[in-house]
């Protein structure tokens, strides 16, 4: 097998394991004819330091070393721990075990999500998506939760007493305060999305496709530069990291002359990438934004003109549609479709003859995915890691506010399973309101709402929480009968485990 | 400037039976040949690094070494016993041979990437073998060849 191998030797002392260890390997490579870069990371300093490129083609990593080193470099790639004595006993064992028991390394923020996935390690879409995530967690908690405090203020009694208005009294100084803090949620929502593709692209391309996918992102969700309603969300941003990702991969291979290569990384990957990346998303996501949500929206005031007495019918969709994509594209037309469809019909009939049927789904619907993660991982204590619980749990805290961005994390983990738990259980929230003829005249859209806003519904109170925690439920169900249980094995083991349980002692081979 | 390897530095060891043995011995010569200015520290420093992790290596050699402020020049320095010594090595088996160095916390560098090299030929049994039963010409040979 000709494999490309690099390695790290280091020990103690700094002068003779490390650079036994990497002769030992040196040795071995030459035997076995393999290919392998080994840096040494001894007293004289590192030597022979391993580039960005030398990772990135390598089959495994393997460090052997009796101190900490510093794995950064390396997340995302299969990387096996060992001790220098393992590769001065057997290198060509070691590289063998390496190669066979390695685990793709993520530090300590993204571990969480390697382990809830199963076997990673084959599937790099995954692993570029977890490595984004693990950058975008942090984020979209802190802004979340000062935007879901903020959001609970926002909200004004009108003339009747109903607690239905909603904005922020700035003339009052709590009120103001609140005011910023929405803003600044709000900005955190909005470089979460770049932020993500950023690191998504860094795991697929290294550095240079950083600034690309940052860019890129931000100008797929932002909805000035596509000349749209709305942006991509999360879906587009996805979409980006990998375009670029893979772009910057490609460019990387390409036969570059050599006196164009200290410019490669710092300057030609990144802007022949954010040229490429802004093409894209300018005539290719742009377009199709605002021409699928003009169909959309065709297609949903056709249906209601014609089906307008299915309410659950229209209220399912609607529901379906706010669970879709959390705030994407699809989430907005369903918010602006039940905003306008009820300011259109009470400027026609008048409050008693309005349509309510759109905007209550859409806020019966808004919080049932971060809320249904939250319970999901309430439920299903073993098939979350502690990362993920606290993840959860600020899904909680947004979710209870109506803030649905607290699901994207899971989301973009795990789209597939996310978009279907997310859009049965929206979907059937939205339904349940259609069907029981509520009427959601403002307030908070969870099952709070209830309480902090006012909702008219068959049965006091009552009617807006069943159907509310019905979606959330159904939701959690989906998600926790999907999710397989936590296993542990995936963890990096620790250099102690590695080498108590690692070769035999098998006799060293001695070289011609 | 002391050179890294000179002929003086093959010593015999007829006394030793033991590891502990084996390092006062280390410690006193090169104490004596002036690359360290405390035998008593720099044994304590093999011994502690030693318990670290064992120095044994395989094909009856160890490479005890400590790096300390004591020591004052980078030095390699070949010790054979006249009694196989018990030393957890990788092979098992006895250690007739100690590769010892003596390192500077902060000597010159240059004389420090001897010593590194000089380790990884180590790995090298032409090298190995002229260490441990090489007369005094080969072994300077070896060394010159690595080090030159």
């Amino acid at each position: 097998m000709s494999y490309t191998i690099v390695a790290i030797t280091a020990c103690a002392t700094g002068i003779a394991h490390t650079y036994m260890a990497a002769e030992a390997f040196e040795i071995a490579a030459e035997d076995n004819a393999f290919k392998i870069k080994v840096e040494t990371q001894g007293s004289i300093g590192a030597e022979n330091i391993l580039t960005e490129d030398d990772i990135l083609n390598a089959d495994v990593v393997i460090i052997a070393s009796d101190i900490d080193i510093d794995l950064t470099r390396f997340v995302g790639k299969k990387l096996y721990q060992t001790r220098p004595k393992m590769a001065i006993k057997d290198a060509m064992a070691l590289v063998e075990i390496a190669i066979k028991e390695g685990v793709v390394y993520a530090d300590e923020d993204s571990e969480l999500s390697y382990i809830s996935l199963g076997k990673t390690s084959e599937n790099s879409f995954i692993k570029h998506i977890m490595s984004g995530i693990s950058y975008m967690i942090p984020m979209v908690i802190s802004a979340g939760l000062l935007l879901a405090i903020a959001n609970i203020y926002a909200f004004q009694k009108d003339d009747l007493g109903h607690l239905v208005t909603w904005g922020f009294d700035k003339s009052d100084p709590i009120g103001n305060l609140m005011y910023h803090l929405f803003l600044v949620g709000k900005i955190g929502f909005t470089l979460m999305i770049p932020l993500f593709a950023g690191f998504v692209a860094n795991s697929i391309a290294s550095r240079p496709a950083i600034a690309p996918a940052m860019i890129g992102a931000y100008i797929a969700n932002d909805p000035s530069f596509l000349g749209t309603d709305t942006g991509g969300g999360f879906l587009s941003a996805i979409l980006v990291a990998f375009l670029v990702g893979y772009f910057v991969r490609y460019l990387k291979m390409l036969p570059w002359p050599k006196i164009l290569k200290p410019l490669l990384p710092i300057m030609i990957l990144p802007l022949l990438a954010t040229l490429f990346i802004t093409m894209v998303v300018f005539y290719l996501i742009g377009g199709p934004i605002a021409s699928g949500m003009g169909a959309l929206y065709e297609w949903l005031t056709w249906l209601t003109a014609n089906y307008s007495s299915s309410t659950f019918i229209i209220g399912a969709i609607i529901g379906a549609m706010i669970g879709f994509d959390f705030g994407g594209p699809v989430n907005k037309t369903a918010l602006i479709f039940g905003t306008a469809v009820f300011t259109d019909t009470v400027a026609k009939y008048g409050i008693e003859g309005a349509n309510f049927v759109p905007a209550t789904a859409a806020q019966a619907a808004i919080s049932v995915a971060p809320l249904g993660i939250f319970l999901a991982s309430i439920l299903f204590k073993n098939k979350f890691t502690e990362t993920e619980k606290v993840s959860a749990n600020s899904a909680f805290g947004m979710g209870i506010v109506g803030v649905t961005e607290g699901a994207i994390p899971f989301a973009a983990a795990n789209p597939i399973q996310m978009i279907t738990a997310s859009v049965i259980g929206s979907a059937l929230a939205g339904g349940l309101v259609g069907i029981f003829n509520v009427k959601f005249y403002g307030g908070i859209g969870s099952p709070l709402g209830t309480f902090v806003g006012y909702i008219e519904q068959p049965i006091p109170f009552v009617t807006w929480l069943f159907c509310t925690l019905s979606g959330i439920t159904v939701t959690a169900l989906i998600i926790g009968f999907w999710r397989k249980p936590i296993v542990e094995l995936n963890k990096l083991k620790t250099k102690q485990e590695i080498s108590e349980e690692s070769i035999s002692i098998k006799k060293i081979k001695e070289s011609p | 400037m002391k050179a890294v390897f000179k002929p003086e530095h093959i010593l015999l060891d007829t006394e030793s039976k033991t590891k502990l043995q084996a390092f006062a011995f280390i410690a006193s010569h090169v104490k004596a040949l002036g690359y360290v200015s405390d035998a008593k520290i720099y044994e304590a420093g093999l011994i502690d690094r030693e318990n670290q992790s064992s120095t044994g290596f395989t094909g009856g050699i160890a490479i005890p070494h400590c790096k300390d402020a004591v020591a004052l020049y980078a030095g390699l320095f070949v010790v054979r016993f006249s009694h196989p010594i018990e030393w957890e090595t990788m092979d098992e088996q006895l250690v007739n041979t100690a590769v010892a160095l003596s390192i500077p916390e902060d000597g010159d560098d240059s004389n420090i990437r001897l010593l590194t090299k000089l380790s990884r030929s180590m790995m090298r049994k032409p090298f190995r073998d002229a260490l441990q039963k090489g007369d005094v010409n080969q072994v300077q040979d070896v060394i010159a060849i690595v080090i030159a």
